[in-house]
């Protein structure tokens, strides 16, 4: 038997991006982190970081955070995005994050109707993901999200770090988000989950206008 | 009688095993071709229809609802993640717990749906926990065969099973009494060879830290897939149903096996309301019922043409002993299903046992017929489906050992692994059919 000991963490990025697709590439950021910071510590996260963190700035950004508390990153406080919810029969949410989306839709009440597109920048395993979210949320393409559409209806997408002109967004929201879009539905929120703009250049995301939303909610 | 229908099976067989993908097409023309051949010969086109086992597809079409809705409740996925925090996603552990996992599951469901639900866990802790060619190729391997032993080891697992218990040719009880224990003694010889002489996770870095990680992605990962309770209850009362009323109801009470599936499944359906629509559309596998009935109006008129009554004749007048023809019956189901699939085989071979129950005894000979074609179902990666879908599914994946090596998971991956599993459940099949018949000693 193998004495049991610690290699230097590397060869993550397949289940990474796995997680990435389903979960969102925030949430898999801070479920990796917080797992090697459950599992080894400062050492464990710096591992974890110097595997993925130059090439998903969102796990950079989550390990720095990580390591400057010393703790392990909490959940995003969603209540900023349930007030703007109030009154809404639809909430379309463009670009999952699971810990975003989770709380919301277990907060919001049954007749509110979700619907969710998933950003296919990474791989999704369509099975698990019906199986985690329906029927609660009903999965569209961008071909048919637009029926929820109504002046009782909104878009959520999450954005990773924002300023006053630009936010950062997964690339399924400008897909999305067009002239007429904007007219269809009450609001369009983004979700801040970052913060400020990440410092490394933020890879597999997109650069938008920070007007494209009439709510921007912070959750940090 | 035309020997245009056995030309017409023979080609049929040969072209679904070179191009799998239109297996079905092939099979349904050529069903149709061969009926044909028959009814201008002078043959009874007619009799081949009217003498299909149909009941087979419905304990198929009925076994595929229950399967889909002990899917749909997530039950094994909800197993598959305790499972991977009670090993600690050892790498050691993950080829005999999963493969013994995947028996069990197997054994309940069909093959294929066993495989949807555990194979996309154990690729994630695959990914995670760190892999190497040969740890990758023994534990998908291992999972393989344990799913064809699994399917062998109940008549509700696998489509030879059902056959034999739709067909008449064994009871419900008598195959499982028989069957289980066969299968379990394969399973534990297999994963006992592979654990203490292959060690697949040698080479395999054993880290704790990351073990612990890959547990907790794991979990992160299923977190919403929550046990719907709603459609697991329903469903294990309709399967718990169904095997007391075919352990517990007489035969001589006269109510079929495929009437039992057939209640259980309708009420279950029923009892789903506005979801049993669905249910029934997702879970009847329409490709595999088609091919199935395809194979059995095929093999029903090249019945006609006499062909498995001079084949079993020829085997009997072999100058062998009882014992040496019921082992050479089984050695020719698994090459024949090595290379051509268990449905073909299976299939074709039933008509060929017949014969030979009167001189060996029904159970030795179904038994061991059962047992051929799952070690042939072992043999190559592209005996059985489950084998295409597997590598399928771990491509997909793009699995990479520590270094960042890409994996793969192949046909000459497989091959090692299936030699094993070949020759243990080869094996394990004839010496159980030889000990039934009370042979042994010839």
């Amino acid at each position: 038997m193998t004495p049991e000991a610690t290699t230097p963490l590397s060869g993550f990025e397949p289940a990474f991006r796995t997680c990435a697709g389903e979960l969102g590439v925030w949430s898999a950021a801070r479920l990796f982190v917080n797992a090697a910071w459950a599992a080894g510590g400062e050492t464990a996260v710096e591992a974890l970081h110097d595997d993925l963190g130059l090439r998903y700035p969102v796990v950079d950004d989550v390990a720095r955070r990580v390591l400057t508390v010393r703790a392990p990153l909490g959940p995003p406080r969603v209540d900023g995005v349930l007030a703007r919810c109030e009154g809404l029969r639809a909430l379309v949410v463009v670009g999952v994050e699971a810990a975003l989306l989770g709380p919301v839709v277990d907060s919001l009440p049954p007749q509110v109707d979700v619907v969710a597109l998933f950003d296919s920048t990474f791989p999704v395993d369509a099975t698990r993901v019906q199986a985690s979210w329906a029927p609660r949320v009903r999965l569209a393409d961008l071909a048919s999200f637009q029926r929820a559409a109504g002046s009782r209806s909104a878009l959520v997408t999450p954005v990773y770090g924002a300023d006053v002109f630009r936010a950062v967004v997964a690339p399924i929201w400008v897909r999305a988000h067009g002239p007429e879009v904007r007219l269809q539905f009450r609001r369009l929120i983004g979700v801040n989950l970052v913060g400020p703009r990440m410092a490394a250049y933020p890879r597999w995301l997109i650069d938008t206008p920070a007007d494209d939303f009439t709510d921007l909610v912070e959750t940090v | 009688m035309t020997v245009v229908p056995l030309v017409i099976f023979a080609a049929a067989i040969l072209a679904q095993a070179r191009h799998p993908d239109r297996r079905l097409p092939i099979v349904l023309v050529a069903a149709g071709l061969a009926l044909l051949a028959l009814a201008l010969g002078g043959g009874r086109a007619q009799a081949v229809l009217a003498a299909l086992p149909w009941d087979v597809l419905i304990i198929l079409a009925a076994l595929g609802v229950v399967s889909r809705v002990l899917a749909l409740s997530h039950v094994f996925t909800r197993l598959a993640v305790v499972t991977t925090r009670g090993i600690g996603a050892s790498p050691a552990l993950l080829v005999p717990v999963a493969s013994a996992s995947m028996f069990v599951i197997s054994g309940l469901v069909n093959n294929i749906t066993a495989l949807v639900l555990v194979l996309p866990v154990v690729i994630t802790i695959l990914q995670l926990s760190g892999t190497t060619e040969r740890h990758l190729r023994w534990t998908i391997g291992s999972l393989l065969v344990a799913c064809n032993l699994g399917g062998a080891a109940t008549p509700i697992g696998d489509f030879p099973a059902v056959l034999l218990l739709g067909a008449g040719a064994m009871e419900f009880v008598a195959y499982l009494r028989l069957a289980l224990p066969t299968a379990t003694a394969g399973l534990v010889l297999f994963l006992g060879i592979v654990v203490a002489v292959v060690q697949p996770a040698r080479g395999v870095p054993v880290d704790v830290l990351r073990r612990r990680i890959t547990v907790a992605v794991v979990e992160g990962l299923h977190d919403r897939i929550r046990l719907q309770r709603r459609l697991l209850v329903p469903a294990l009362l309709a399967l718990g149903s169904m095997l007391a009323a075919w352990t517990l109801v007489p035969p001589r009470v006269g109510v079929p096996v495929h009437l039992i599936a057939w209640l259980g499944a309708g009420l279950l359906v029923f009892f789903l309301g506005s979801r049993g629509r669905a249910v029934v559309m997702e879970g009847v596998d329409v490709e595999a019922t088609l091919f199935i009935f395809g194979l059995l109006v095929m093999v029903g008129a090249v019945r006609e043409t006499g062909l498995f009554t001079t084949l079993a004749g020829a085997l009997q007048a072999l100058p062998l002993p009882p014992a040496g023809h019921l082992a050479l019956f089984v050695g020719v189901a698994a090459v024949s299903t090595g290379f051509f699939s268990a449905g073909p085989s299976m299939a074709a071979l039933l008509e060929v046992a017949a014969p030979l129950v009167n001189q060996l005894g029904a159970d030795a000979v179904y038994i061991g017929l059962a047992f051929g074609v799952c070690a042939g179902s072992s043999l190559f990666l592209t005996a059985a489906t489950s084998g295409p879908l597997a590598q399928s599914m771990v491509e997909r994946a793009g699995l990479t050992d520590v270094a960042g090596r890409r994996l793969q998971f192949s046909f000459l991956s497989f091959v090692p692994v299936g030699l094993v599993g070949f020759a243990i459940i080869l094996t394990v099949g004839i010496g159980a059919a030889l000990i039934i018949s009370g042979r042994v000693g010839s």
